[in-house]
């Protein structure tokens, strides 16, 4: 017991965690400003864990739990993937793969006014940024960046689209580049939109280069940076032979 | 010409029709016949059931009435009162020979439930009071809820001679909320522009009805109206202090904080305990010492 007592709480710091789980104890840190991300909770002297996931420790005070999930939290500055699903006389209604719908003010574009309003027909793909996300509220969605640019946020046109976990794409969303995208950059050329909420997009060529980018990045969900690798040489080993027998014709 | 005849029901319910002929005008008027309902019907049967003893003036035409089952009648004409008095509350027949307007008063009126919509008399006779209205083109009286009619008699100090008519006690009857009026309300739903809530009390009173008000942007508070931002004003289940500004459009109605003493009242943090104000943009928490931003009343003791 003695031992368990003096554990740091450092050591709970990159390691797994559930709901319940007090992983730092603010009595044993005075004269610190902490900053508690998503999934901490903060019981008078206790903070505790809402959510199962890794405890992470950025410098210099802030504690967050990162999880990977299914379902998105919409946040502020988020960049994702939303499908329209009604358009009102104000907003856009966006599906985000969360709690609730995101509205997309009708005037949030680029030189956007009442009179050049953009016609969105039912199921189009756009990337987006969030303005506002408070709880209990429909989250605000843009297609500008913070100074009023577009930015590359709008429709995204043709390609193909895939859904994957909130873990795998900030891992695709991290630098430096993840492997799997790394690799399969230097053989193939793609244009790919990673979205926060789970969202992927990938447009090439030709339909057999979109096919071998998603199964690879859906293969790498679980898979260490080497395993990513090998993986990715086996399904390009099939997309050579494709690639030869089209050029032999 | 008329006489007095009582038939003896075979049934058990004591059933007795009295007729009074040609009475006089200082009877007339001691019974009130100006302020008594007025109806009228072409000739036939007629099916009438009496639940309290009913006193009716025929003014015109003739009426035979049979209580059920029997085959006596008793027969009048204009100019006649016709009490009946029942207490099992079984139906008579009435054959009318001629149109017959007749004018009914219930003997027990305090007990007499109206609906909206009934004439409760004339404007000549009565005053309108709380829950009926008087229809000028017509100078009628009318209800306007449902419940008990009652008949108020006049202050003796005023000029007024008419008795006030009010209809009251129906267990709906509530307070309402009216513009002006202070009420309290827990916030439901907090949205970009505007913010929903709940009307639980209107002054010192709770409602017993669901009330649903709205607080737009521009009536969270009294300055800078354009930058209010509703999610650090409000959040849902807060206690807000706010008076009604209109009845609103068909869903609710329009409520306004714009004043020192209008706001949240009340509000949980997000930690679970019921937060302390310190300044009229927040309140803290007193478990976490989390400072959570509102829009706060400012209680004057």
């Amino acid at each position: 017991m003695e031992n368990k007592q003096s554990s740091s709480p450092a050591s709970f710091v990159d390691s797994t965690v559930v709901p319940g789980d007090v992983v730092l104890d603010l009595s044993s840190m005075t004269n610190q400003t902490i900053k508690l991300g998503g999934g901490l909770r903060q019981d008078c002297d206790a903070i505790s864990a809402t959510k199962a996931g890794t405890l992470r420790f950025s410098k210099p005070n802030k504690y967050w739990i990162e999880s990977s999930q299914k379902r998105y939290v919409p946040c502020v500055e988020d960049t994702i993937l939303g499908i329209v699903v009604d358009s009102k006389a104000d907003n856009f209604l966006i599906d985000i793969k969360g709690p609730a719908m995101g509205f997309l003010p009708v005037l949030a574009f680029e030189g956007g006014t009442r009179r050049n309003i953009p016609k969105f027909e039912v199921g189009t793909l756009l990337y987006l940024r969030v303005v506002k996300a408070n709880f209990g509220m429909n989250p605000e969605l843009s297609c500008t960046d913070a100074s009023g640019k577009a930015a590359e946020f709008g429709p995204l046109k043709d390609g193909y689209m895939f859904e994957t976990s909130t873990g795998l794409s900030r891992k695709l969303l991290s630098s430096p580049a993840c492997p799997v995208l790394e690799a399969l950059g230097k053989k193939l050329s793609f244009e790919i939109a990673v979205g926060l909420n789970g969202r992927v997009w990938v447009n090439a060529a030709s339909p057999d280069t979109i096919v071998v980018v998603a199964n690879a990045i859906m293969n790498s969900e679980c898979l260490s940076g080497a395993q990513q690798i090998i993986m990715l040489y086996d399904l390009m080993d099939s997309l050579v032979v494709v690639l030869l027998r089209e050029t032999k014709k | 010409m008329a006489t007095t005849s009582t038939p003896q029901p075979d049934s058990s319910s004591n059933l007795s029709i009295t007729v009074e002929s040609n009475p006089s005008d200082s009877r007339l008027s001691e019974l009130g016949i100006q302020s008594w309902p007025k109806w009228g019907c072409p000739p036939g049967k007629y099916m009438l059931k009496f639940e309290a003893e009913e006193t009716c003036y025929l003014v015109k035409g003739k009426v035979k009435v049979y209580p059920k089952g029997s085959s006596e009648y008793v027969e009048f004409g204009a100019g006649k009162q016709k009490a009946a008095s029942d207490q099992e509350g079984s139906s008579k027949q009435g054959q009318s020979l001629g149109s017959i307007h007749c004018k009914i008063k219930k003997m027990e009126e305090a007990d007499e439930m109206v609906t909206p919509g009934e004439v409760l008399g004339k404007a000549t006779d009565l005053k309108a009071g709380k829950g009926a209205y008087a229809a000028s083109h017509n100078n009628t009286i009318y209800a306007s809820l449902t419940g008990f009619r009652r008949i108020q008699a006049p202050p003796p100090a005023s000029n007024d001679k008419r008795p006030t008519v009010e209809v009251t006690g129906h267990k709906a009857h509530g307070p309402v909320p009216e513009p002006g009026s202070v009420v309290i309300a827990r916030v439901t739903k907090v949205m970009a522009r505007t913010a929903s809530a709940d009307i639980m009390c209107v002054g010192p009173k709770s409602v017993r009805e669901k009330f649903t008000g709205i607080i737009r942007q521009q009536d969270v508070r009294a300055t800078e109206i354009d930058k209010v931002d509703m999610h650090l004003s409000f959040r849902p289940g807060d206690i807000v202090r706010a008076v009604v500004l209109s009845l609103g459009d068909a869903r609710a109605y329009y409520l306004s904080t714009a004043k020192n003493e209008l706001g949240v009242v009340s509000a949980e943090s997000s930690a679970g305990a019921t937060m302390v104000p310190i300044s009229w943009t927040e309140m803290q928490c007193p478990l976490t010492g989390q400072i959570e931003l509102r829009k706060v009343a400012k209680v004057v003791n």
